[in-house]
């Protein structure tokens, strides 16, 4: 799996490219926009993080070039601004993604594998199994350990979510997206309630805990 | 004295308004002047061809039946204008009169000229030696000699033409002074808003203060309007450059305080253990994510509070946002033990920017559960009144102070009661912003019970 990272911020670039490739993709690295999509261009990518603030050709140019020459490598916008217009003007462009700066590289990393598989068209399983957890997405249904498991339809979501995302972290903002569907903050600690519900339902009969908090980045399902 | 002209003088716009208003007011007096000369001339020129018309009628009778019927025809004539406007007269070889029309009239007329020269012309003129009246006569010789003479009686066409003349060429000076003054005077008025605005704009370029208005003289003609327009839009500027620059103060002054914390807690961090350091640094990502998001929060209250929040405006269903958010809390007021009930009207909607009114709903649903004690109650109620809609959140929990009551839209301000809660103190401040920026307004009062009560205001119609 190869991955372009079109960043100017030289310890950004360095510090998103360490971690990319300690996942195990091969990536290749642009500082400005024109050698970005030159890159772009000769070589294809399985998917490109591409900065709006480039030097040279900024970054929602660069897409809408690589459209243009129906390049469809799929691309996580990274961009400073937040505002809901600068998101849906980055994903009208052609970009399939958006994170806002300051970001936590897990959230980084778990959108470009979720781009990667959405671009790949893999097949969405019926069944998702993890360690001794399995749930069964026609019916509805949760076994741990052959017990099965009553779950509300939120915390049905938000463990089909880990579960797919099973030992990596995903981002508080990203349990917001997944399982309300929405794009905003709520002030208070929704997802933390959400998540110790779920912990109780889950984890609370059973010595080996699955769900792991990271402070500071999001939640985990571990079952290595 | 030489007056000085300023550059591009002819481009002012005062200067070519005055041109073309005289231009046009002394064109249109030269066109009316020349068209009443044109008039009199032709009046006059009409009573020669009046004359010969009737020298051609009685011309025929003179030939054929001599003086008695010229008098006969005279007597036909039935308007008795007719009949006496004319003079009719007939002379002999001698110079005497063989018949003349209405003698009273025409008597006092002096025939007495030279023979028979003064016929061979066809126009000949008499005067009256008593009152200086003039004749003006048509002669045509008959074939037995005699002299038919029709006639009427004039003013000097040329003496009126000469004097319309001058008269003319008296009033043509005043005319374009009059015109010129005009012109000036009218430019000058009309342009006076013009150079007000352009003078308080100078002074806007020249000292970038934004609090110079234009004198607006409450009349309700197009540049006036332009005028109060003008001055809205200084306001309008005026309130989103100070916005924006107690935004940038707040904000700087705001993050002091969490980066001071991050700091710290990396600062020990270099002398603890590892365990302390793990701790630490978990410490510092948290303290970025409030960070973050304060700053996110800040920066959307500024915006709402200064109108540079672009709401993207949609017909929302208020009862079907609500039912959302609650949803959303559900698990949060199940594990706090609090009810929260919502009694809506069916279908409430309204223009309104939806992403941002569910985050002003959230943050009051978020505010009324985390302030009510276990067993409480949430309620939650959205009305249409009159030309508004109405939301009611209201809670059982601890209320509001009343000399808190002020202050709790403030930014960052937190009351003594909330200061054990969670929170960054900003999401009252982001209500009332968006609200406010959605036409709307806010109201807290307390309970009877004790608790808070919030009630949010929006109109029904888009305001202009």
């Amino acid at each position: 799996m190869r991955i372009l990272v079109v960043e100017d911020d030289r310890k950004i670039a360095s510090f998103v490219m360490k971690g990319l490739k300690e996942a195990g993709f091969a990536v290749n690295h642009a500082d400005n926009g024109e050698d970005g999509l030159h890159m772009a261009l000769s070589a294809p990518y399985d998917a490109a993080v591409i900065d709006v603030m480039l030097p040279k050709l900024d970054g929602l140019s660069l897409i809408e070039r690589l459209r243009t020459q129906k390049v469809h490598t799929p691309v996580l916008i990274l961009s400073a601004k937040r505002s809901v217009d600068d998101r849906v003007k980055g994903l009208q462009t052609g970009g399939d993604d958006y994170l806002t700066k300051p970001f936590s590289f897990t959230e980084l990393l778990a959108r470009v594998q979720a781009l990667i598989r959405r671009a790949n068209h893999e097949v969405e399983p019926t069944r998702v199994e993890a360690g001794d957890l399995s749930i069964d997405l026609l019916r509805r249904e949760v076994l741990r350990a052959g017990r099965m498991l009553d779950l509300q339809p939120h915390e049905f979501a938000l463990l089909e979510y880990l579960m797919r995302n099973v030992n990596r972290v995903v981002s508080k903002t990203m349990i917001i997206e997944h399982v309300w569907g929405y794009d905003f903050d709520p002030l208070t600690n929704v997802v933390d309630v959400l998540v110790s519900r779920l912990r109780n339902k889950v984890d609370r009969d059973f010595d080996r805990k699955l769900i792991h908090t990271y402070r500071g980045a999001g939640y985990a399902l571990k079952v290595s | 004295m030489l007056l000085k002209f300023p550059k591009h003088f002819h481009k002012k716009l005062s200067v070519r308004l005055t041109v073309w208003y005289s231009g046009i007011f002394i064109l249109s007096s030269l066109v009316f002047s020349v068209v009443s000369y044109l008039f009199v001339f032709s009046t006059v020129r009409d009573n020669r061809n009046a004359i010969q018309a009737t020298l051609s009628q009685y011309r025929p009778k003179a030939e054929d039946g001599g003086v008695k019927a010229v008098d006969a025809l005279t007597r036909r004539q039935r308007n008795p204008s007719r009949r006496t406007s004319f003079f009719i007269r007939v002379v002999g070889r001698h110079n005497e009169t063989l018949y003349l029309s209405n003698p009273q009239l025409w008597e006092k007329f002096d025939f007495a000229s030279p023979s028979s020269p003064a016929f061979q012309e066809q126009w000949r003129y008499y005067t009256s030696k008593r009152d200086g009246d003039l004749l003006e006569v048509a002669s045509a010789r008959l074939a037995n000699g005699n002299v038919l003479q029709v006639g009427k009686r004039i003013q000097d066409r040329e003496e009126v033409l000469e004097r319309f003349r001058e008269t003319l060429f008296a009033t043509i000076i005043p005319m374009v002074l009059i015109g010129l003054a005009g012109g000036a005077l009218v430019a000058f008025r009309a342009l006076r808003p013009i150079r007000n605005l352009s003078l308080v704009a100078r002074s806007i370029v020249d000292t970038s203060r934004f609090d110079a208005r234009v004198p607006d003289d409450r009349s309700r003609d197009e540049l006036n309007d332009l005028v109060v327009v003008f001055n809205q839009m200084l306001s309008k500027i005026e309130t989103l450059i100070e916005g924006m620059k107690s935004a940038l103060d707040n904000v700087a002054h705001d993050l002091r305080t969490p980066i001071t914390r991050v700091r710290i807690v990396a600062e020990e961090a270099l002398d603890g253990d590892d365990a302390a350091r793990r701790e630490a640094l978990a410490d510092c990502l948290e303290e970025t994510e409030r960070l973050t998001t304060m700053l996110d929060t800040l920066m959307d209250i500024s915006e709402a509070e200064t109108g540079a929040m672009k709401l993207s405006m949609e017909n929302v269903d208020l009862s079907a946002l609500i039912d959302e958010v609650v949803e959303l809390y559900d698990f949060v007021a199940e594990d706090k033990g609090v009810t929260v009930s919502v009694n809506s009207a069916r279908a409430l909607y309204l223009p309104a920017d939806r992403s941002r009114l569910r985050q002003v709903i959230a943050n009051l649903v978020d505010n009324a559960i985390k302030y009510t004690p276990r067993g409480g109650r949430v309620e939650i109620q959205s009305l249409q009144e009159d030309h508004q809609v109405v939301l009611l959140v209201r809670d059982t929990g601890v209320g509001i102070p009343p000399d808190e009551v002020t202050r709790i839209w403030d930014r960052l301000y937190r009351g003594d009661k909330s200061r054990s809660q969670r929170g960054l103190g900003l999401g009252l401040s982001l209500v009332k912003a968006v609200i406010q920026a959605h036409q709307g307004r806010v109201e807290v009062s307390t309970n009877s019970s004790g608790g808070s009560r919030f009630s949010l205001y929006l109109p029904l119609s888009p305001a202009v």
